[in-house]
This record gives structure tokens, C-alpha cells and sequence, in this order.
């Protein structure tokens, strides 16, 4: 038998005309010059560079949440396109399609549950490269404008996951997407309930949520409005800005993770490209296999006639849901969520530290590690406790507690500030108290030129807490869990609203300083408020009815 | 400094006053009736001594009775200022009504039939609850017929028509609604 | 280890994993049964070659055989495109698929594979699979390829399978004619009964009835969302409780509505008469207890009839069957008449059968109540608002003359007229509503008679 050479084959092969022109590259030899070629000659790989710091590479250091987060856009979009066979967006078939998914097509189940459990995975992933990025310093300069993309395509990410959310026609969409839409509603002077919108001529079928609707309830024109938005719109957007992205990350030598003497730099094939494979795969079969042990959910058919008690808003925004306890619409809905985009946004801009950038560095940027990661662990806590703590008419419900049993009706609430009959006290001391407080709450810190004693000023701010709250014990008026609250909250918004910026924002120049204050009491006012709601049933700090201004 | 602290020590003080409750009085019959009322319960709940001394020994028991027993479920007012009137028999009705044909034109004034009271009275006994003996019964018909006679006739007619119609425009200021929803079931 | 195995294992795992999804999703619940059944039926087509003298007969079986044998294993459904309805019932029911089973008869004795019962008979006859479906009668989810989803018994499918006698009730939501039609006799003798236990007083049916409390012209479709599991955990059907709603559907509307029958609605709804939880005292269901009255199986009958009390289907009028609503029976004499609409409006639901005894009016004023004492145990109180009545007619009639009954009824007692027994206590639920726009004048005055004529002997002495 005449022997078989496999290399003269594969030379032949790889030679031949056919192949040349598809693979131009020629028999592989593992040298540095034909794994340069792999990168510069492909045109998925040739946004890398050729070679990088090995520093870039470590797992620790990057997480690798932005490659996993792209590793999941990519099987959302082909999952999408794949469901995109089955679906149609009208109100007659769309859920049935889905059905029809879960029964009758094969892979059905599997499919809808990737793009479920994807799209999920994708939520947490892209909150945890931003932290990522924010605690290694990645957004300081040159990089501000490149985190402003990520911030968008945060928002973008749920913005997907929120008109995807409609597709399936269910009473959870209906109702979810009906609590985010009249939040839309309440949008100042767009929308027509929000504050001054009936001045500027908004009524239910002109403003904004009638755009986001296509009419004044959720429904027909809701549904295809949300599914082209869903698939087509947003998703070109996404890669639009990821391509920017992207070339951002390139052009901005690709690590922050600063240079070191004599660092030898490795070639990008295998080096990375290898760890992103890793990564890519592991994503796909954890996808894969919760797809197949877990189904994703499908309640009854929507029915505009009957609202699900409690009606909750998807978990990524069940935080927004449960400000909503606290706030108005306006504020809840349109306002905070802005302030964090903006704030987040102007991050890069306020923080002039230039430390920390490409490492962690806990001990060297004690201000911003903190505050950001206060607003982290804020944003987690209300999506916990208005996902598991509130049951049926949005009452406290431990998470042990079944959501059968009867609860008593909620005490009558009461506003502070506000016209006669609104408001205990007087608009008139309340609206100068207020800007009074809120002004020197803004420029105190930075007018107290030295440094204070830590221990000492927060011992004798608690220590007055402790006695105010004693005092109203004794006169009967305050319990000790009301006491509790208002050691805990007034603390910590002392604490973190005062005491930190004082110390570590107090140099700032003007114009940094009063954007981050801002941010800083925003913040600080959810704390407080949730004191004066949870503790203290206080609807309303300042109630103005006649322009919808309610605080 | 001194501001923050000041706004805290309102903000805590403020915090623990709540509004204080109501506490529910003690209601008496006639208030509980006022809330859903006829127009008779705007009237007085006792009838005038001097008039009660014009009638006979067992009509005067009987009205003993009737502050008794009948201001159990509902003020005295109510039967007290009543639009009905009971002749004794229907000889005296006929003669009523060729005497005071008017009488018998407005009927949230003047309701006249033989043997009104008589049922009434026998129905409000059948209620449970009721606790009016048989004896008590009857005396409180009898003064309930010879008064409605006395006061709301004869000579009285006008007087009482006057007073009749005050208190249903009482009804009418102070509760409209009702006021409207007893026209409509012409129980005014 | 090394990047390189992690890459082939990662590979080899994605593969697996793949290959592991497309197996779960070949296992699906559905596939044995229709196996099973082609294999059975095959075995029988052989069994009958066997046994067959005739040659050319037992070569039909034999190629019968082997068609069963080769059958496609796939899902299978009915399209019912009228009533918009897509049945996939037949995937694992292939005993009663036209195309497989053309005679729709077999020899089988179990589910999935026994054929439909009564297929020689006019009801099935009358109902040819492929212009109703399955779910059309039977309810359930015909979507659906796994059993218990299938057939309903899982949460949010808030229409699952009919049991027993309850099927009748998918008769009445096409039969306009189904008090006179044979195979719907349960659920006729349910809306006889409707109606002769006065059900009809509060419970008007598409507006026929008093409006004292809900109409139950669309009660099937009640969303479960409207009925709080706190008072479905009350309910006990044959003195046990519903087992939990995720799996069986004892969570639904016909058990529902046949707790409201075999219980004291009191019980199973008991709101909050002391005002524990609430700014108001707010009583339990004003619904009077009928269990002693209603036999169990008369409570499946009338449960039958109101499954058929549903709006959500467009019925096409192709399969609507009209009738002629039934002609009411002539008395000779106007007290029979006025007994006869004593039962027609449901006076009885309050009243009492006969007029009697009034029924629960929970904190009215009552037979064998004590004097209200603030003294007493909250136990006892709640005990004396129970003894609330109704008015007992035979005690009051005597007192009535024609004219003021009439009016009477015909404008009706508004509820906030009701005296209560503890005045702290809820307002009575219960009232009696204004007729006039509801009973004809004839009907009023011989509904007076009547009422007048069972009055007691007076014995005042006055």
C-alpha cells in the first residue's frame, strides 16, 4: 500500500487556489510574525492590537464582565433572531406564540429560556464591569468619554430588557411595563401628570408616555411599538455605540493598568484570544445549561382589566418601584433615575484624584470607592426589599411571610410642610427651612477649611440623636424602633453626607464641588426619606398640591 | 452646624406628634336615627304637657308607653311627628272627609286610614328585638290613634301642617339625598 | 490546566451540553403515549391477522398493522379556526385523532389511549371533533403537550379541565335550549334549583335578578386574581382543604363557587367584623348558610349550570343554538301566581323556601337575640350578629294592607335603613332592593296576595 504523506496533503491543500482565496494566510508556522498576521489579517480579531501587557490579562484584575457581557449580546441577538421565526407582535397571537414555543417547536423551551436567562445575566453583567471599571480607576482621564458610552449603553441594556419584557403579552408584562410607563407620565412639564406639564399643554394622548405607548394604555400599538424597538432600533443603536466602544478601548491602549520598567508585552494570539474563547464558551454553557434545568416564567394572558396584586416591575427595576414608596412619580421615576445617568456620566469629569487608575486602590481613593459603592449597595438594597419584602396593596411582608395572610390597613400618612389642611406646618416656614437646610447642607463641608476629629464629631452627632430620641421616648411621642431608625438613617446621611465630603471633597474647586454635593444629598435624601416613610409615616417633607410639587 | 441641628430637633419633635384620635361619643337614639332620618325625627321627642293633660287617663298611660318602648329602636319623634292620622272608625272617616276635605290632599302632611296605627303599631311589635308586651301594645295604639286625631285635625289642621312641612324642609336642607330617595318611595 | 485542554474541554462540554439539550427536549412527555399507542394498536390489527380465516382480510390487518407500526411519532392537533381553538389534545388522546383512528373506536380501556366515550351517540355525533375541538367542552389547555399543563392543572391557566357533572355547564354557554335538552340534564336541574332557592333575589343572571349583590352572568370567568388565597384556604370541599394551587387545580373557579354552596360563606370569607385590621368594621360575606338546604350533589348541579355562565368566548352564531325562553305556567287562581313569582325573582334567597323564616342578615336585628350588652365576650357578640334575620314574613304580612305591600316592595328598604343589633358593629350587608322596575305591575299584586294570605292569625288582642 503506497504511504499517505498528510503534510504533502495539507501543503496541497492550503496551496491550492481555492483555499488561498478564502484563507490567504498559508501553512501555519507558530511564530511571532504569523501570530501578528492571525490578529492584523482577520477582521472580527483585528480591533486587538497584536500584543498586550500581561498585566491586561489577569482575571482578578479585569473580571472580564465587558467581554462577557458582549458574549451575551451575541446569543441574545442570535437567540432574538431565532425567536424572531415564531413570534408575532399583536395582541391575538403573541401569547399563543409563545406557547406554541414551549409545546409544540422543537428547541422551543431551550430558546425562549436562553433569551431569558441571557438577557438577565446580561443586566448583572454590565452592572459588574461598570463597577469593575470604577474600582480600577478606568474612566479617569483619557477615558471619560468612553465610560459616558458605557453609562448609555447601561441604560440601553435595560432598556432592552424592558421592552422585552412586553413581548410575551403575559399579566407581568402588562402590568410591569404599565408601572414604567406612567412613571413616564409623571415626567416634569413632558408629561401630563408630572409638575407643570398641564402648563405646557400635555393631557394623556400628547406626551411623552403617549409616545412610549402609541396610545394612552398599554396595548396593541404598545406591543409593536416595544417589539421594534426590541429588535430593530435599540439593538442598531447598541452596536453603534459598542463599535465606539470598542475603538475607544483600542485607541486608548486597550488596559488602563499602568506601565511598568521593563514590562514585556505578549502576543495577543494566543494570550488573550484564548481567555476570551474560555470565557465566551463558559458563558454559552452556563446559558445553556440553565436554559435547560429552569424555565423562564409565563403567567395568564394580560387582561387590562384585571391589575396583579402586588404589580412589581421587573427586578432591575424594582429599586426604582420601591422609591416610588418614598417619592412622587416625577421624583422617582424621571428625576433619580436621570440624576444617576447624569451622575454617572459626570463621574470621570468631578474626580480630579489622579490615583487609582489601571489598580485597585482602596486605601488611595477613599471618597469615591465609597460613595460609589454606597450607591451600589443602595440600588441592590431597594431592588431586595421591594422585590421580596412587599406583598399584596405593597405592604411589609417579611420574606418568610406568606403573602396569604391578612395584614392591617397602613397607618394615615401626614406631610410636614404644606398649604393649610395639607401639611402640618406651614408652606411658608417650609419652603424657606428647607432651602435654608439644603443650602448649607451643600456648602457646609466645604466652608469648614480644616480637618476635623472623625471619632469625635460622629460620637457627638449620635450622641444628640441619642438624646432627641431619648427625649421624645420619655415624652411618649416616639417608640424605640422609630428611635433606631433615626439613629441609623440621620448617621448615616450624616456620615456619609457630611463628614466624608468635609473631609476628602473639600478642595475641590467650585464647580466640581457643587456637582458632586448634588449627587452626594440626592443620594443622602433617599435615606432620609425612607427614615421619615418607614419610621415616621411622613408622605411628604413639603406638599405644594396646586402645581403637583410634592416632596 | 447649629442649622442642621435645629432642623433635626424639628424634624424629631415635629416627627412624634400624630394627629390625635376622635374619640366616639356616646350616641344617643335620636342620633343614631339622624343619620339616616325621616322627617319626622326632626320634630320634638314629647308632646306638649298641657296637650297631654286634655287626654283620657288610658291615653295618657299609653303615651307613657310609647316613651317607653318605642324610643327603644328609634327616638319618640318618630312616631311622635308622623303624617299619620287614624279615625276611629269609617263613619269618622267619612265625616272627615266632607268636614276638611283638604286634609286629605297632601299626603306627607296628613296620611288618614282607619286602623293605620293599628297595623303599625302591630308591626313594629313583630320585629325582633321588640320587647313591647301585648298590654302596652294596645295603649300605645290608643294614644297614638286619639292623638294623631287631636293634634293633626280639626282645629289643629293648619298648626300642624305648618310644623309638618318645616320638618321635612328641615329633612330636605340637612340631608339631601335621603331626602330625595324618601320622595322617590313617596315616603316623605 | 492549561488553556489548551480548558479550550477542548470547553468544546467537548458545549457539544455535550447541546446534544443534552436536544435530548431533554426529544423526552418530551407526549412522545411514549403516542408509542405506546401505535405499538398497541399494531399488536391489535395483528392479533385480529391471527385470528382471521379470510386471507385477504388478514393481509388488510396485517398492512394495517405495519401503517400503525410506521406511523410518524409528531404532535398532532385539532384547528378549529371558528372558535379559535388549537386542540393538541390528540398528541397523546391518538385514540380519538380522526386521521390516525379514522372509526374513532378502539378496544382500549385506559387513558391516553381509550377512545371518546359515546361516539355512536348523538351528543358526539352532534359535535364532529374537527368543528369543536376539545377544549370547546372540555376546557383545559389545548396548547399545551405536557399533561398537567394540558390539562390545565397548573398555575395561571385559570380555565382547566371540567370534572364530572361540571362539564354540563360547556353545554349552557351554546344551548340556549339546555333546560329542555338531553345531556345537559344536571346542569338544567342546577338552574332549577338556582332558582327555586332564591339565589336568583341577589344573584341576578345577566341582569334577571335582585342587585343586592354580584350578577353572576359571567362568574366562570372570575379572575383568580380577585379572589384572595387567604379565603380559598378556607374552603373545605368534602371536609378537606384544597390542596395547594401550583400543581392541582383544586384552586378554581368551580370549586369556588361550590365552597359558597357545601360551606358557610361566613366562613370562608370572614372579612373583619370587630375591625382588627381595618379603619371599619367590615362583615363576613352577606351570603346566608345554604348547606343544610342544598344537598352536595344538588351543588354540583347548580356549580354545572354557572360554569356556563361565561362571556369571554365570541360564541359564532353558526354554533349558537337559540331558544325560545320557556313559557311560564297559567294559574287559575292569583295567589298561586303570586307564590309562583315569590320563586321566580328569588325572594326566597332571603326570605326563606315558603316564605317562612328570613334567612342570616348578619348584625341585624334577629329571633333569640340577647339585649346588646357591652359586656359581652367578643365570642358572644359575634355569636348574637349571627342570629340576624331577615324579616320573617308570616309575622308581618297581617299588618300590610294590598297598597302598602305592593309599595313596599316595589320601591324596596335602602340599606342604610337597617337597625343593628351592635351599633359598633358592621353595617347589615344585606337589603331588600326596589322591584318596581324589575316585577310587572299583575306580578306585584298577585305577589301581594299571595304574601297576604300566609299571613298569621292575629292575636294582639287590639
Amino acid at each position: 500500500m503506497p504511504t499517505v504523506d498528510i503534510e504533502k496533503i495539507k501543503k496541497e491543500i492550503i496551496d491550492s487556489q481555492l483555499w488561498r482565496s478564502v484563507f490567504r494566510g498559508g501553512v501555519w508556522k507558530d511564530t511571532p510574525r504569523d501570530r501578528a498576521a492571525h490578529i492584523i489579517g482577520n477582521v472580527w480579531l483585528h480591533l486587538h492590537p497584536v500584543k498586550v501587557r500581561p498585566r491586561a490579562l489577569e482575571w482578578l484584575y479585569t473580571w472580564g464582565m465587558g467581554g462577557i457581557s458582549f458574549a451575551l449580546y451575541l446569543i441574545l441577538t442570535l437567540s432574538g433572531v431565532a425567536l424572531m421565526f415564531y413570534y408575532r407582535p399583536t395582541i391575538g397571537l403573541a401569547y399563543r406564540d409563545i406557547k406554541d414555543l414551549e409545546f409544540a417547536v422543537t428547541l422551543g423551551m431551550f430558546l425562549r429560556n436562553s433569551h431569558r436567562w441571557a438577557a438577565q445575566a446580561m443586566v448583572v453583567a454590565v452592572i459588574a464591569h461598570m463597577v469593575r471599571v470604577f474600582l480600577t480607576g478606568a474612566y479617569k482621564k483619557p477615558r471619560e468619554f468612553n465610560w459616558g458610552v458605557g453609562v448609555l449603553l447601561l441604560t440601553l441594556t435595560l432598556f432592552l430588557s424592558f421592552t422585552g419584557y412586553l413581548l410575551p403579552w403575559d399579566q407581568l408584562a402588562i402590568w410591569a411595563v404599565t408601572v414604567g410607563t406612567n412613571m413616564a407620565g409623571a415626567t416634569p412639564i413632558l408629561g401630563n401628570e408630572g409638575p407643570l406639564g398641564s402648563l405646557a399643554g400635555m393631557r394623556i394622548n400628547n406626551d411623552v408616555r403617549f409616545t412610549l405607548l402609541g396610545g394612552t394604555m398599554v396595548g396593541e400599538n404598545t406591543l409593536l411599538r416595544f417589539y421594534v424597538m426590541h429588535c430593530v432600533a435599540v439593538p442598531l443603536v447598541v452596536g453603534i455605540l459598542l463599535i465606539l466602544h470598542f475603538w475607544r478601548i483600542r485607541k486608548d491602549s486597550f488596559s488602563a493598568a499602568p506601565y511598568q520598567a521593563n514590562e514585556e508585552k505578549v502576543d495577543v494570539w494566543p494570550h488573550l484570544v484564548k481567555r476570551e474563547y474560555v470565557a465566551a464558551a463558559a458563558t454559552v454553557l452556563v446559558i445553556m445549561v440553565w436554559s435547560i434545568l429552569q424555565n423562564a416564567p409565563l403567567e395568564a394572558i394580560a387582561n387590562p382589566n384585571v391589575t396583579t396584586n402586588p404589580s412589581k416591575a421587573p427586578w432591575y427595576f424594582v429599586g426604582l418601584q420601591e422609591l416610588l414608596v418614598y417619592f412622587d412619580p416625577w421624583i422617582a421615576g424621571v428625576v433619580m433615575p436621570g440624576l444617576i445617568i447624569v451622575g454617572l456620566i459626570a463621574i470621570p469629569y468631578i474626580d480630579t484624584n489622579p490615583k487609582g487608575i489601571g489598580y485597585y486602590a482602596w486605601k488611595e481613593r477613599p471618597f469615591a470607592n465609597t460613595m460609589f459603592m454606597l450607591g451600589v449597595v443602595l440600588w441592590f438594597a431597594l431592588i431586595y426589599i421591594g422585590y421580596a419584602c412587599r406583598g399584596p396593596n405593597y405592604a411589609w411582608y417579611w420574606p418568610w411571610e406568606s403573602w396569604y395572610g391578612l395584614k392591617a390597613a397602613p397607618p394615615a400618612t401626614w406631610s410636614v410642610f404644606g398649604p393649610k389642611g395639607d401639611g402640618a406646618y406651614s408652606m411658608l416656614i417650609g419652603v424657606p427651612l428647607l432651602a435654608g437646610v439644603s443650602a448649607a447642607w451643600m456648602l457646609l463641608p466645604k466652608m469648614i477649611q480644616r480637618d476635623l476629629d472623625g471619632r469625635k464629631t460622629m460620637g457627638a452627632f449620635l450622641g444628640l440623636l441619642a438624646v432627641l430620641a431619648a427625649a421624645g421616648m420619655a415624652m411618649g411621642k416616639m417608640d424605640v424602633l422609630q428611635g433606631a431608625f433615626l439613629l441609623f438613617f440621620l448617621g448615616s446621611s450624616f456620615y456619609f453626607g457630611f463628614m466624608l465630603p468635609q473631609r476628602h471633597i473639600r478642595t475641590l474647586d467650585w464647580p466640581r464641588y457643587l456637582v458632586t454635593m448634588v449627587l452626594v444629598v440626592s443620594t443622602m435624601s433617599v435615606l432620609l426619606k425612607m427614615c421619615a416613610r418607614l419610621a415616621f409615616n411622613i408622605k411628604y417633607v413639603l406638599t405644594i398640591p396646586s402645581i403637583s410639587m410634592n416632596i | 452646624m447649629n442649622r442642621k441641628l435645629t432642623f433635626l430637633v424639628a424634624i424629631a419633635l415635629l416627627s412624634a406628634s400624630g394627629a390625635p384620635g376622635v374619640r366616639a361619643a356616646e350616641l344617643s337614639e335620636k342620633d343614631k336615627a339622624l343619620a339616616n332620618p325621616y322627617s319626622n325625627d326632626f320634630g320634638p321627642e314629647a308632646v306638649d304637657e298641657a296637650v297631654l293633660k286634655t287626654y283620657p287617663a288610658n291615653v295618657q298611660a299609653g303615651y307613657k308607653a310609647l316613651i317607653k318602648g318605642c324610643a327603644q329602636c328609634h327616638s319618640a319623634a318618630r312616631p311622635l311627628n308622623s303624617r299619620f292620622v287614624e279615625p276611629l272608625d269609617d263613619a269618622a272617616l267619612a265625616k272627615l272627609k266632607k268636614d276638611q276635605p283638604e286634609l286629605f290632599k297632601d299626603a306627607s302632611v296628613w296620611q288618614i286610614e282607619t286602623k293605620l296605627w293599628n297595623r303599625y303599631v302591630k308591626r313594629m311589635m313583630n320585629k325582633p328585638g321588640c320587647n313591647i308586651e301585648k298590654k302596652d301594645g294596645k295603649a300605645i295604639w290608643e294614644f297614638l290613634a286619639h292623638d294623631s286625631v287631636a293634634r293633626k285635625t280639626g282645629p289643629n289642621a293648619a298648626k300642624w301642617a305648618a310644623h309638618r312641612k318645616g320638618l321635612i324642609e328641615q329633612l330636605k336642607a340637612k340631608d339631601h339625598k335621603r331626602y330625595e330617595e324618601l320622595k322617590e318611595a313617596k315616603d316623605l | 490546566m492549561s488553556y489548551r485542554k480548558l479550550f477542548y474541554v470547553a468544546n467537548v462540554l458545549l457539544l455535550a451540553v447541546f446534544v443534552w439539550a436536544l435530548v431533554e427536549d426529544f423526552r418530551a412527555e407526549w412522545r411514549p403515549y403516542q408509542a405506546a399507542y401505535y405499538r398497541m394498536a399494531a399488536e391489535a390489527q395483528e392479533k385480529l391477522a391471527a385470528a382471521q380465516t379470510d386471507p385477504k382480510k388478514a393481509a388488510e390487518h396485517k398492512a394495517a398493522a405495519r401503517a400503525m407500526r410506521r406511523s410518524p411519532v409528531e404532535i398532532k392537533q385539532i384547528i378549529v379556526g371558528d372558535l379559535g381553538r388549537f386542540d393538541r389534545c390528540v398528541t397523546c388522546h391518538v385514540g380519538m385523532d380522526e386521521y390516525t383512528n379514522p372509526s374513532l373506536k378502539n378496544d382500549f380501556t385506559e387513558n391516553p389511549y381509550k377512545a371518546h366515550p359515546k361516539i355512536d351517540e348523538s351528543l358526539v355525533k352532534a359535535h364532529p371533533f374537527t368543528k369543536f375541538g376539545c377544549t370547546s367542552c372540555h376546557s383545559g389547555q389545548g396548547l399545551a403537550t405536557d399533561k398537567d399543563a394540558a390539562h390545565g392543572w397548573v398555575k395561571h391557566w385559570e380555565k382547566p379541565m371540567l370534572k364530572g357533572v361540571h362539564i354540563q355547564g360547556a353545554c349552557v354557554k351554546c344551548h340556549g335550549d339546555f333546560e329542555t335538552l338531553k345531556g345537559s340534564e344536571v346542569a338544567a336541574r342546577g338552574k332549577r334549583l338556582f332558582q327555586e332557592h332564591g339565589c336568583q333575589g341577589c344573584h341576578a343572571i345577566n341582569g334577571w335578578g335582585g342587585a343586592v349583590s354580584v350578577d353572576l352572568g359571567d362568574v366562570a370567568d372570575k379572575p383568580f386574581e380577585r379572589i384572595a388565597g387567604y379565603n380559598f384556604k378556607r374552603v373545605r370541599i368534602d371536609g378537606k382543604e384544597l390542596p395547594n394551587e401550583h400543581h392541582n387545580s383544586h384552586w378554581n373557579i368551580q370549586n369556588w363557587i361550590l365552597g359558597h354552596l357545601v360551606n358557610d360563606p361566613a366562613y370562608n370569607t370572614p372579612n373583619d367584623p370587630f375591625a382588627k385590621l381595618n379603619a371599619e368594621p367590615i362583615p363576613p360575606s352577606g351570603m346566608p348558610d345554604f348547606s343544610a338546604e342544598i344537598s352536595r350533589a344538588d351543588s354540583d348541579a347548580i356549580t354545572a349550570y354557572l360554569t356556563g355562565m361565561t362571556k369571554e368566548e365570541v360564541i359564532p352564531r353558526r354554533y349558537y343554538v337559540f331558544a325560545p325562553a320557556a313559557r311560564e305556567p297559567k294559574f287559575s287562581q292569583a295567589k298561586d301566581h303570586g307564590r309562583f313569582v315569590f320563586q321566580k325573582y328569588g325572594c326566597q334567597g332571603c326570605h326563606g323556601l315558603e316564605a317562612k323564616e328570613g334567612r342570616r342578615r348578619y348584625n341585624a336585628l334577629g329571633p333569640g337575640q340577647k339585649p346588646f350588652d357591652e359586656t359581652m365576650t367578643e365570642e358572644e357578640i359575634g355569636r348574637q350578629m349571627e342570629l340576624g334575620r331577615e324579616p320573617t314574613l308570616p309575622d308581618l304580612m297581617g299588618t300590610y294592607t294590598h297598597e302598602e305591600l305592593v309599595k313596599k316592595i316595589a320601591s324596596g328598604v335602602p340599606a342604610a335603613d337597617a337597625k343593628k343589633w351592635n351599633p359598633k358593629g358592621p353595617m347589615p350587608m344585606i337589603y331588600m332592593p326596589g322591584w318596581k322596575d324589575k316585577i310587572s305591575p299583575t306580578e306585584l299584586n298577585d305577589l301581594a296576595t299571595w304574601l297576604l294570605s300566609i299571613a298569621k292569625e292575629d292575636d294582639s288582642g287590639f
